[in-house]
């Protein structure tokens, strides 16, 4: 028995060259994600929210901060996709609703990569993500 | 944050923490007090707070009133339109479970991944490595809407005090936080319960998730309230109770919707906003304190004319549509199932037959404090995560871990522990006036459906009190169908906010001893971090178990002692698992050169031959098999997707 055989997350490793990215941020941006006409090397699935449909109700001997409750898509890139395409859009929809922020997470680990603001320059967020990739 | 007590919405059961409960300085003290709550003895209660150091006393109160807190929860839950919308979600997946178990069963790679709503989206399903399948997408697309209605419910709106919650789940707290303060302000005075409510940790928090009703009281100017003095609001919380529970009674099933620009009947957020609205276009004059039945039917007459029912007709349209759709359910799903939702029902239309016929026990806090309180009692589930419960006659183990299953010649008792535990005969068993779930079903669905249907809809990213829960029902699940189940890494995790300070708060000491040095920590010097943390960094948690293994016979002690434990992990800064796997490797490494070998068992000790085999752990547990046969049973006879109106 390892340490983590009960409560290790299964994982499978994708071909060479297709990668996944998660993107978690508020319904419009994800709908808006989903809405654009990316190359047909980058596909976007479909938003699903993170909240639980079971939550234990809070308890008053300490609360956790109020939060929107958001949603996380996955995306596939295939064959050499533009990394810094799929990011320009991505802050454009962040910049364009409510949502503040939107947040690149690493679909195997669950770790977040970056983090892309109203003001966050596409280039240097994708050469997080590409850097992210190499690790 | 971690709860004393806490109440399921899917099982309706009352959790309660021994470990946070066992481990109080002043243990005893503290322990008379939760007792006497849970007796619903107010003379003993008041007796064991003032046999309190003074110092102790708000602390003392403010665990005390939590668990008022949770128990009108337990009746909001049952009550309210939303409150059995909320459970219905849950039910409904439950109810579908010897679908799932089918399908899983004939696919010939035997995977489940969970949660279920994976199944709508290719993307996922690629990336996990999961074939698509029809029916499982039908389940999963029944999960992602009811996620996407409560989320929506949910939204945070901004407000002139910041993020505020306004929907069904904000409504059910602000309504549990006015009469547990109410009840605490009775008994102990203004002053002192008013240092007990303020005595929580992080208090702005604490005011948006359950004093934001104050704020939307003061700012509606439809309710009466007076600042009495610098911190003392007065207000009408008779009306902004019962504008609550006509918001709380929501019109679901599907049912035609009244809407207009300013009103809508749906969700409890939409009512909420539109009684507001409502109550202030109709008001003649400043607001007045008024008399209880003037509000009641102010807010039944406003609900009429907005939504075309009274709250009661509302709540009685959606006790008949349920009841309805239960009896044609019945023998098309589990009998647990039909027995406790029937059950559920039963005690439902006794509680909307006290609130047509004696509106302020339900509504007015000082009636609901002296005649309902004290006979609302759910069944209550005594948990440990560190797996410390002795089994005493009379109870039943809910969550526990035996190795002679795996081992059977193996039986020290060092080898077997209990994570959580019930009574046998269920509260109150024989007085007939008491609001409670008694059928036994409810056990089998709190320790065996509800787990796996917990499993199915949200993957491990749910809050729980108790880990093995969540293990357990993983364990079972790959038993019962002989299947992979895949756990989607981004639902692989509870979504957990675990604060030092509020946990110091709830222990009630300003440190607490750091599990891997074994030296005090406080607020500045610690860290805290959940089990998972090191169960989906298995290279962390081996960096652990090998520290720990140095202090054992050999290291499968260490392995088992980490299983067994499931209470939060707290560390001195230098040790903390987030700096990295070099970092953490090599301050245990810095930190094992500095003990010798006898000081490190912090865990007590473990026989050796408990531990020869230590291979097959929850991962083999045998199902239990009353369950499974069901299971199988009902798979056989029922293979459709069992869909009724949302």
């Amino acid at each position: 028995m390892g340490a983590g055989s009960l409560g290790r997350v299964t994982r499978r490793e994708s071909a060479v060259d297709t990668f996944f990215l998660s993107v978690e941020s508020t319904p419009e941006v994800l709908e808006a994600l989903k809405a654009h006409e990316f190359p047909t090397n980058i596909e976007v699935g479909e938003p699903t929210p993170r909240n639980a449909l079971n939550d234990a109700l809070d308890s008053p001997l300490g609360a956790e901060e109020i939060r929107q409750l958001l949603e996380i898509v996955d995306l596939v890139f295939k064959d050499g996709a533009d990394i810094l395409a799929f990011v320009t859009a991505l802050v454009g929809f962040v910049k364009h609703t409510d949502a503040g922020s939107a947040a690149i997470i690493d679909s195997h680990t669950a770790r977040q990569i970056a983090v892309v603001d109203a003001k966050s320059n596409p280039q240097t967020v994708a050469d997080t993500v590409a850097r992210s990739r190499g690790r | 944050m971690i709860p004393f007590f806490q109440l399921d919405p899917a099982t309706l059961t009352l959790w309660i923490n021994l470990d946070l409960l066992s481990e109080q300085p002043n243990r005893a003290g503290i322990a008379t007090v939760v007792d006497a709550t849970r007796a619903n003895d107010d003379a003993a209660l008041l007796e064991s707070v003032e046999a309190l150091p003074n110092a102790e006393k708000p602390r003392a109160i403010a665990i005390a009133s939590s668990l008022w807190h949770e128990k009108r929860h337990f009746l909001d839950l049952i009550l309210t339109n939303y409150g059995a919308f909320r459970f219905r979600q849950f039910f409904e997946i439950a109810a579908n479970l010897p679908v799932i178990y089918r399908v899983v069963t004939e696919d010939q790679k035997r995977r489940l991944g969970v949660p279920l709503d994976l199944y709508t989206d290719p993307v996922r399903c690629q990336r996990l490595g999961i074939d698509t399948n029809p029916e499982l997408a039908r389940i999963g697309a029944a999960v992602r809407s009811r996620k996407q209605i409560i989320a929506g419910d949910r939204s945070a709106v901004p407000s002139r005090y910041g993020r505020l919650e306004v929907g069904g789940e904000a409504q059910l707290e602000a309504l549990a936080y006015l009469h547990q303060s109410a009840k605490a302000q009775k008994l102990f005075g203004t002053q002192l319960a008013s240092a007990a409510l303020d005595s929580v940790p992080d208090a702005d928090a604490h005011h948006a998730k359950y004093r934001w009703i104050w704020d939307v009281a003061v700012a509606s100017n439809v309710v009466f309230f007076d600042q009495a003095a610098e911190n003392l609001l007065l207000f009408d919380d008779a009306l902004m109770v019962c504008v609550v529970y006509a918001a709380l009674a929501c019109r679901v099933w599907k049912q035609p919707q009244t809407r207009s620009e300013a009103s809508s009947s749906y969700l409890p957020g939409e009512r909420f906003a539109s009684l507001l609205i409502a109550l202030r276009e109709q008001r003649l004059g400043p607001p007045q304190i008024l008399p209880f039945d003037e509000s009641w039917t102010l807010i039944n007459q406003t609900c009429t004319r907005l939504f075309g029912r009274s709250v009661i007709e509302e709540t009685e349209a959606d006790w008949s549509i349920a009841q309805q759709t239960y009896e044609s359910l019945r023998g098309k799903i589990l009998p647990a199932l039909s027995d406790v939702v029937m059950e559920l029902q039963a005690v439902r239309k006794r509680l909307i037959d006290q609130l047509k016929n004696d509106p302020q026990s339900v509504l007015r806090a000082a009636d609901f404090q002296d005649r309902l309180l004290n006979r609302i009692r759910p069944r209550v589930v005594l948990c440990s995560p560190k797996g410390r419960i002795d089994l005493a006659e009379g109870f039943e183990q809910v969550f526990g871990y035996d190795h002679s299953r795996a081992q059977p010649s193996l039986s020290s008792r060092v080898s077997r522990w209990t994570w959580a535990a019930t009574e046998a005969l269920g509260p109150m068993p024989h007085d007939s006036g008491a609001i409670v779930l008694r059928e036994p079903a409810w056990m089998t669905f709190a320790s065996e459906l509800a787990p796996i249907t917990k499993l199915v809809t949200d993957g491990r990213r749910h809050r729980s009190m108790l880990g093995p829960e969540i293990v357990h029902a993983e364990a079972r699940l790959r038993t019962m169908a002989n299947a992979e189940i895949i756990v989607d890494p981004l639902f692989g995790a509870p979504h957990e906010s675990l604060d030092f300070p509020s946990f110091l708060f709830l222990l009630g000491s300003d440190e607490a001893t750091c599990d891997l040095s074994s030296k005090k920590v406080t607020a500045l010097s610690g860290v805290m971090f959940s089990k998972w943390l090191l169960l989906n960094n298995p290279e962390l948690a081996e960096l652990v178990i090998q520290f720990w293994a140095a202090g054992y016979p050999n290291d499968s002690a260490a392995r088992l002692t980490f299983w067994k434990d499931w209470s939060p992990w707290v560390v001195a800064r230098e040790y903390s698992p987030t700096q990295g796997r070099e970092a953490f490797g090599e301050a245990l490494a810095k930190l094992a050169s500095q003990k010798s070998k006898n000081e490190r068992v912090p865990l007590g000790e473990v026989p050796e031959e408990v531990l020869e085999s230590h291979a097959p752990v929850l991962a083999n547990r045998p199902a239990n098999g009353r369950i499974t046969d069901r299971l199988r049973s009902a798979a056989r006879r029922y293979s459709s997707f069992l869909h009724h109106r949302a």
